[in-house]
C-alpha cells in the first residue's frame, strides 16, 4: 500500500519533467504532487482521521444492526448495503480538507499579495495543491475503510464490470467538493468570512448529498428538491455503487458527476474573475 | 525607459458619496540600471503606488508601463519580468524546505531545469543561503527568512525588483547582510530596484535615487546625493580635547549637542556659520586631540522634508 502510494507520488512529481508540458500545467502538475507529498507527510494526522472514521462507521453499522431487516426492506436496503453506502460516503468527506479557509486566510493575512504577482492563477494552483492532498488521503483511506466494511459486513459487493467506476466517482465526487469549497472560499472577498457560508453548504451536502441514507429512501419530494443540486454528485454517486451494481447505473452516475464538474469549474472561472476584479480594485490585498 | 508612468490616480471609495486619493496624479521615469528609493511617512502612497507598478491594484486614472507591460492588465506576463519581496508577506511555502519552495516557483516561472540549478546555486551562494536550503521555512530566523525570500524573487532573474520594507524587524547584522547581497546581485545583474522603507540605512546603501511622496504626490525626485546637498544645512562637529569640561565656541549657527568629559559635540547651521570658522575657533581656544565632520544623518534630512510636506 505504502510503496504504491510512494510510487504514485514520485510518478506525479516527476511527471512534468519526463512529458512534455506547458509551462502553465507544468506548474499545476508540480503542485498536485506538492499536494500529495504534503498529505503524506501528514501520516499522523490521516491515522487519527480514520480512527475517527471507524469510530463513526463503527457505531452507525451498530445502529443499523439493531434495525429489524423488515423495516429496511420497506425501503428496498438491507444492513450490509447501508454500512457500505455510508463508508463511501464517508471516505469522500473525511478526504477533503478546508480549502476555502486556505483563501479565506490567504485574503486577510495579505498572503495574496505575493500570489497575484505570478505568471500562473492563484486559484489553479491552489486547487491543484488541494486536488493531490485529496488523492492522497482519498488512496489511503480507500482500502482500510474496505477493509473495515468488510469485516462489519462479510460481503465484498462489487461487481467486475463496474469495479473502475468506484475510484473514478470517489475522486470526482471529491473534485465536486473541492469546487465547491473553493466557490465558498472566494465568497470571502463580499462576505468577510466564508464560514457561514461553508457551515450550510456542509450541512447540505450531508443532508441532500445523502451522507447516512441513500436518496432511495428519501421522501419524494425532498429526494426531487436533492436532485435538483450538485450535492447528490458528490456522496449518492459513488456509494450508489454499492447499491446498483449495474453497468447503466454507473454510466450514468459518472454522467451526473461530469456535468457538474463542469458546472462548478465554469462557476470557479467566473466567480474567480470576479474576485480577482473586486480584490484588484478595493485594493483588499 | 524600464518604468515608465503618467498621472496615475488611485482613489478609495469610503462608505457612499466619500473617496480617498491615495495617489494624486504622479508620473516619473526609471531607467534600466537605476535603484530608487520610494520614501514617505505612512499613509503616504508608497505601498499604493507599488502595488499599482506590479499590477495588484486597478488605477483610479493614469497610465504605466513596467518593462513594456501595463501593469493591471497584463498582470501575469509582467510577473515573469518583475520580482517583488515585501517584508511582512512570505512567497516561500510556510511548511515546506525552502529548496522544496524553489522547485515550486521554478515550475510557475518555466524556467528550464539546467538553467534553474545553476541560477539557484549562484544565488543560494551570493546570499548565503546553501545551508539553509534544505531546512523547513518555519524554522528559519527572519533574516534567514528574508535572505531565502529575496532568493526566490530573483530566481526568474527578473529585470525589476520591488522591495516593499524589506529589512523590517530584522537586526542591525541582518539588515547590513542583506543590503550587501542585495547590491552586489543588482550590480552585477543590472537589475532595477523600486525599494519603499523607513529605513535610511537601506536608501544610502542600495539606492541612488530618491523619489519623496507625500498625501499621495511627488514631493522631490533626486538623486540621493543631490537630496544631501540641498537639504543638508547642518554638519556635526566632535571634538576630542585635553580639557576636561572643554568651553564651546561662540558664533551665530553654533549649538551644543553633545557633551562629555574631554568631548564636545557641535551642529554648525552652514547657512549662518562656514564650518572652517567654527573649526578654526575651536583649535584657538582649546586643546584638540581629535576631530570629526559630519554630514547630518539623512534621518533628519528625511524628518526635515516630511515636515515640509503639505
Amino acid at each position: 500500500m505504502s510503496a504504491t502510494i510512494k510510487r504514485g507520488i514520485r510518478q506525479s512529481l516527476s511527471l512534468s519533467l519526463r512529458v512534455p508540458l506547458s509551462p502553465r500545467t507544468g506548474a499545476l502538475v508540480h503542485c498536485v504532487g506538492l499536494g500529495a507529498r504534503e498529505a503524506w507527510s501528514e501520516k499522523l494526522a490521516m491515522a487519527a482521521r480514520f480512527l475517527t472514521f471507524s469510530v463513526i462507521i463503527g457505531t452507525w453499522a451498530s445502529l443499523w444492526h439493531i434495525v429489524p431487516a423488515a423495516t429496511l426492506t420497506r425501503v428496498s436496503l438491507s444492513y450490509e448495503q447501508l454500512v457500505w453506502y455510508f463508508t463511501l460516503t464517508e471516505i469522500v468527506v473525511f478526504s477533503l480538507g478546508h480549502c476555502y479557509r486556505q483563501i479565506e486566510d490567504d485574503l486577510a493575512s495579505g498572503a495574496l499579495t505575493t500570489a497575484f504577482v505570478r505568471p500562473v492563477s492563484y486559484i489553479a494552483l491552489t486547487l491543484a495543491e488541494e486536488l493531490g492532498r485529496m488523492i492522497v488521503t482519498l488512496g489511503s483511506f480507500t482500502l482500510p475503510s474496505v477493509a473495515l466494511a468488510w469485516a462489519l459486513t462479510a460481503q465484498l459487493p462489487f461487481e467486475p464490470a463496474t469495479i473502475v467506476f468506484l475510484p473514478v466517482t470517489l475522486v470526482g465526487g471529491g473534485a465536486i467538493v473541492l469546487g465547491v469549497q473553493v466557490l465558498i472560499g472566494l465568497s470571502a472577498a463580499w462576505l468577510g468570512t466564508a464560514r457561514p457560508v461553508f457551515f450550510i453548504t456542509q450541512k447540505l451536502i450531508f443532508v441532500l448529498g445523502g451522507m447516512i441514507v441513500p436518496l432511495t429512501a428519501y421522501p419524494d419530494l425532498l429526494r426531487k428538491l436533492a436532485w435538483a443540486t450538485p450535492f447528490p454528485a458528490m456522496l449518492y454517486a459513488p456509494a450508489s455503487l454499492m447499491l446498483d451494481p449495474a453497468r447503466g447505473h454507473a454510466e450514468a452516475m459518472l454522467a451526473l458527476q461530469g456535468i457538474w464538474l463542469i458546472a462548478i469549474l465554469l462557476a470557479v472561472v467566473l466567480l474567480n474573475a470576479a474576485f480577482e476584479r473586486r480584490v484588484l480594485t478595493k485594493g483588499l490585498i | 525607459m524600464i518604468v515608465d508612468v503618467k498621472e496615475l490616480t488611485k482613489r478609495f471609495r469610503r462608505g457612499k458619496r466619500e473617496s480617498v486619493t491615495a495617489v494624486d496624479n504622479i508620473g516619473f521615469t526609471i531607467t534600466p540600471g537605476e535603484r530608487v528609493a520610494f520614501i514617505g511617512p505612512n499613509g503616504a502612497g508608497k505601498s499604493t503606488t507599488l502595488k499599482m507598478l506590479t499590477g495588484i491594484l486597478y488605477p483610479s486614472s493614469g497610465s504605466a508601463l513596467v518593462s513594456g507591460y501595463v501593469p493591471w492588465s497584463q498582470r501575469k506576463r509582467l510577473a515573469l519580468e518583475i520580482g517583488i519581496v515585501f517584508g511582512q508577506r512570505s512567497q516561500l511555502w510556510y511548511h515546506l524546505k525552502v529548496r522544496d519552495s524553489f522547485d515550486v516557483l521554478a515550475k510557475i516561472y518555466a524556467i528550464e531545469p539546467d538553467t534553474y540549478r545553476a541560477r539557484a546555486g549562484h544565488i543560494a551562494e551570493v546570499l548565503r543561503i546553501a545551508d539553509l536550503v534544505d531546512r523547513p521555512v518555519k524554522s528559519l530566523s527572519l533574516g534567514q527568512r528574508m535572505r531565502c525570500e529575496i532568493a526566490a524573487a530573483l530566481l526568474h532573474r527578473p529585470k525589476v525588483l520591488f522591495l516593499d520594507e524589506p529589512t523590517i524587524g530584522l537586526d542591525v547584522t541582518a539588515k547590513a547582510l542583506l543590503r550587501e547581497h542585495l547590491k552586489h546581485l543588482a550590480e552585477a545583474e543590472d537589475t532595477v530596484i523600486v525599494l519603499t522603507s523607513h529605513d535610511t540605512g537601506n536608501i544610502e546603501e542600495i539606492c541612488h535615487r530618491v523619489i519623496l511622496i507625500n498625501h499621495g504626490r511627488i514631493l522631490l525626485d533626486k538623486p540621493l546625493g543631490d537630496l544631501r546637498s540641498a537639504f543638508l544645512t547642518t554638519k556635526q562637529v566632535t571634538l576630542v580635547t585635553e580639557e576636561e569640561d572643554p568651553a564651546a565656541p561662540s558664533g551665530e549657527g553654533v549649538s551644543v549637542v553633545g557633551r562629555a568629559r574631554h568631548r564636545l559635540t557641535l551642529a554648525v547651521d552652514v547657512t549662518k556659520q562656514p564650518v572652517d570658522k567654527v573649526v578654526a575657533a575651536a583649535l584657538g581656544q582649546l586643546t584638540v586631540q581629535d576631530m570629526t565632520i559630519e554630514n547630518a544623518p539623512l534621518d533628519a534630512v528625511i524628518r526635515d522634508l516630511y515636515g515640509d510636506g503639505p
